[in-house]
């Protein structure tokens, strides 16, 4: 797989080479095919909730493991490499053209298994690179300098992923705390150089709140970002305002709503925080008033597919709710051919394709 | 022909005082046959799914083929209803509300067998549900034959069985409201002050639906205080209409908790989704408790479809009890409150009231 063309500037570099962004078709740009979450996995105190953290995902047990979504591991890992297909083949028969996998190191990352996925599926995957939330990192990254970190990214873009050869076409999904810790701090600061130096675009997972949206986006500008190559995810996480995300697209980034369909159950919580679960009409409401004021060609749509309830086998809606009951639902609420198009299509294309070396 | 004690809640094993109801849920269905909601296969697709059972490979794709699918509108196996149930009375429930009406499967010897089985205080319904799903014949029968039927049914019981219904309802009406189901709104009232029996209402989802039928249940002779008005969630959301629907005195029930979560459930087909989720209903509730009106909010799931068990991926009739009063509490919701929504406020809502001498049934 070493002959395999390396991006260049106006590329989409996907775990099957470089193709061109008009090719795309209809994009998520923040889902997972396959991942390992274990990373949240936490014991709670009681005897009969602890008998969730080993039971696998059946109909009766369905309805509670939302909300105990982090004490269930068999809800945390997206291992199967067939469910995975299954999924895939159906947002392309749906009429989908490209995925985005934004499993970064340390939660499972799959090259070899991403490009069988995308032959099996016929979809372009786009991969991703860097880390994810701390207590997902590796025991010695906090020792890792920015210019390791650095160095590891510009590999996994411009060489491949180990000896596989497959190249990741984005710098990302990067978990982030509010406030940066400081290796949150060096991982920015990185991606915002190995961007520059591969032209790759950058996906962030923020910490709580639109301050921490604030801060990642002052962090990367900081370090030479062009903020304009940078996708905010999981916004509306938190139901905010919609006035308050406008800092974030006058920043110049994408704002990414990515929970369609996967998170509109109000019961999901962590052991620290709940009601903080905004439904597919509140980022419908978000996104319109984006629109609204100008932005709609900074806005992404997806389902960030991560648990084994969001699975078309286990209950959920897999990668096809937007295409499939989504689009329907944004005609109906008077949404232009051509809106719609800039959120599915010319938007992901745009973020996707490298920009120049800088 | 008997009437409970006023003060006392007619269950299907009999009369209780209304002191011991317990933890008390409203509005639910424990065996049911939503069928007439099931709507016609366009394409060969959606045909495949008429019949479909409800498995855990279908059930992801069962919200966009629910409105086609029979399966899911059936809760007809008694032994699932007894254990589904007892998740409720484990999780310390003491009453629960079947509102199953006329032509929507009311079954009253299951339901007097799951209150044996359970311990649970289990109360049924009478009157009808929606035009759609009227049994054959019922757009015949006179106000005066409605009502009869009414208060015999609260009386001395459904057919021969001698077992008594506690509520008025679900009284099913849809916009507009035409004749029929203006004789079975003034039937019912009129029942309801022969009898003292409580009634309950599904009204219209339109916002201004349930204040018209409030407007004509009062018109009629019948006392606000012994009115439920449902779905309010779905039903009104306006503030402003819900201020004025909640000045006339009735009960303010929100009965989707848990069942109604994905916006997906009630898309109108306009782009408007009408299905407001858990956070919006508690929301809502400290809101009216703000008007004033925490001595007439009720709060109940409506398990209705297969999808709202917990066998088959839902929250079953638990959540109230495992969820939402945590939550609530986690919110700052005093205990006094908590008391109030599912226990003193469903007790007096359920318990008969001194009849009068109403308007006569013509």
């Amino acid at each position: 797989m070493a002959h395999q063309l390396r991006s260049g500037p106006g590329l989409v570099q996907t775990v099957l080479g470089p193709v061109e962004p008009g090719r795309l078709g209809p994009t998520l740009t923040h889902e997972h095919l396959l991942v390992d979450l274990v990373c949240y996995l936490e014991q709670p105190n009681e005897a009969t909730g602890r008998s969730y953290a080993d039971a696998p995902l059946a109909m009766d047990n369905l309805g509670a493991t939302v909300s105990r979504w982090y004490q269930c591991r068999d809800q945390l890992q997206l291992l199967d490499e067939e469910d995975a297909v299954r999924d895939a083949a159906a947002f392309r028969y749906c009429g989908g053209g490209t995925l985005v996998d934004v499993t970064s190191r340390g939660i499972g990352r799959d090259p070899l298994a991403l490009a069988r996925i995308s032959r099996a599926s016929g979809l372009n995957v786009v991969m991703g690179a860097g880390y994810y939330i701390p207590q997902s990192h590796p025991p010695d990254l906090h020792l890792r300098s920015e210019e390791s970190l650095y160095d590891e990214m510009v590999r996994d873009v411009r060489d491949g992923v180990g000896d596989s050869g497959i190249r990741a076409g984005i710098l990302g999904e990067l978990g982030c705390t509010h406030p940066l810790t400081d290796v949150t701090q060096r991982i920015l600061a990185a991606a915002a150089a190995a961007s520059n130096a591969t032209g790759a675009p950058i996906s962030i997972h923020p910490g709580p709140g639109l301050g921490s949206a604030m801060e990642i986006i002052a962090a990367l500008d900081r370090g030479g970002a062009d903020l304009a190559r940078v996708a905010i995810g999981h916004l509306g996480f938190r139901l905010p305002e919609p006035s308050s995300l406008l800092p974030i697209v006058e920043a110049g980034c994408y704002a990414q709503f990515d929970h369609f369909g996967s998170f509109e159950d109000t019961s999901l919580r962590t052991a620290t925080a709940t009601d903080f679960v905004a439904n597919d009409i509140q980022r419908f409401d978000m996104a319109e008033f984006l629109t609204s004021e100008g932005y709609g060609g900074q806005i992404l749509f997806s389902h960030d597919v991560c648990w084994r309830s969001h699975r078309l086998g286990w209950g959920g809606k897999g990668y096809s709710h937007v295409l499939e009951t989504l689009v329907p639902r944004m005609r109906t609420r008077g949404w232009s051919a051509s809106d719609i198009d800039n959120v599915l299509i010319h938007n992901p294309a745009r973020l996707l394709a490298f920009g120049a070396m800088r | 022909m008997d009437r409970p004690p006023t003060g006392q809640i007619q269950t299907v094993l009999g009369p209780v005082p209304s002191s011991s109801a317990g933890i008390t849920l409203t509005h639910e269905h424990l065996l049911s046959s939503l069928v007439p909601y099931a709507a016609r296969p366009g394409t060969a697709t959606e045909s495949s799914w008429v019949d479909a059972a409800v498995t855990m490979e279908r059930l992801g794709a069962m919200h966009r083929h629910k409105y086609v699918n029979r399966e899911v509108l059936r809760l007809h196996d008694e032994r699932v209803a007894l254990a589904e149930l007892r998740n409720f009375s484990l999780a310390g429930g003491g009453t629960i509300v079947d509102v199953t009406s006329r032509g929507i499967g009311r079954d009253p010897l299951a339901l007097a067998r799951l209150a044996r089985a359970t311990g649970l205080n289990v109360v049924m319904g009478s009157s009808y549900y929606v035009p759609r799903a009227h049994p054959h014949g019922t757009a015949q029968k006179s106000a005066l034959q409605l009502y009869e039927e009414t208060v015999s049914e609260v009386l001395t019981g459904v057919g021969d069985t001698a077992i008594r219904c506690g509520v008025i309802g679900e009284v099913g009406i849809v916009a507009p409201i035409d004749d029929m189901q203006m004789r079975i709104l003034r039937s019912a009232a009129a029942a309801s002050i022969a009898t003292g029996c409580p009634l309950t209402i599904h009204p219209p989802l339109d916002e201004t639906g349930a204040l018209d039928i409030m407007s004509i249940l009062l018109d009629e002779g019948a006392d606000a205080s012994n009115i439920i008005m449902g779905h309010l969630g779905m039903a009104v959301t306006d503030r402003g209409a819900l201020a004025e629907l909640a000045a006339t005195g009735c009960y303010l029930q929100y009965d989707h908790f848990g069942g109604f979560e994905d916006s997906t459930f009630q898309y109108s087909g306009k782009g408007q989704a009408l299905a407001q989720n858990d956070q919006d209903r508690i929301a809502t509730l400290e809101h009216l408790v703000e008007l004033g009106c925490e001595d007439r909010l009720l709060a109940s799931q409506d398990v209705c479809i297969q999808m709202h068990l917990r066998r088959h991926g839902g929250k079953g009739y638990d959540h109230i009890l495992t969820s939402i009063i945590p939550r609530m509490m986690r919110r700052g919701a005093p205990e006094e409150l908590i008391d109030k929504i599912f226990v003193s406020n469903p007790a007096r809502a359920l318990a008969f009231k001194q009849p009068r001498s109403g308007p006569s049934v013509a």
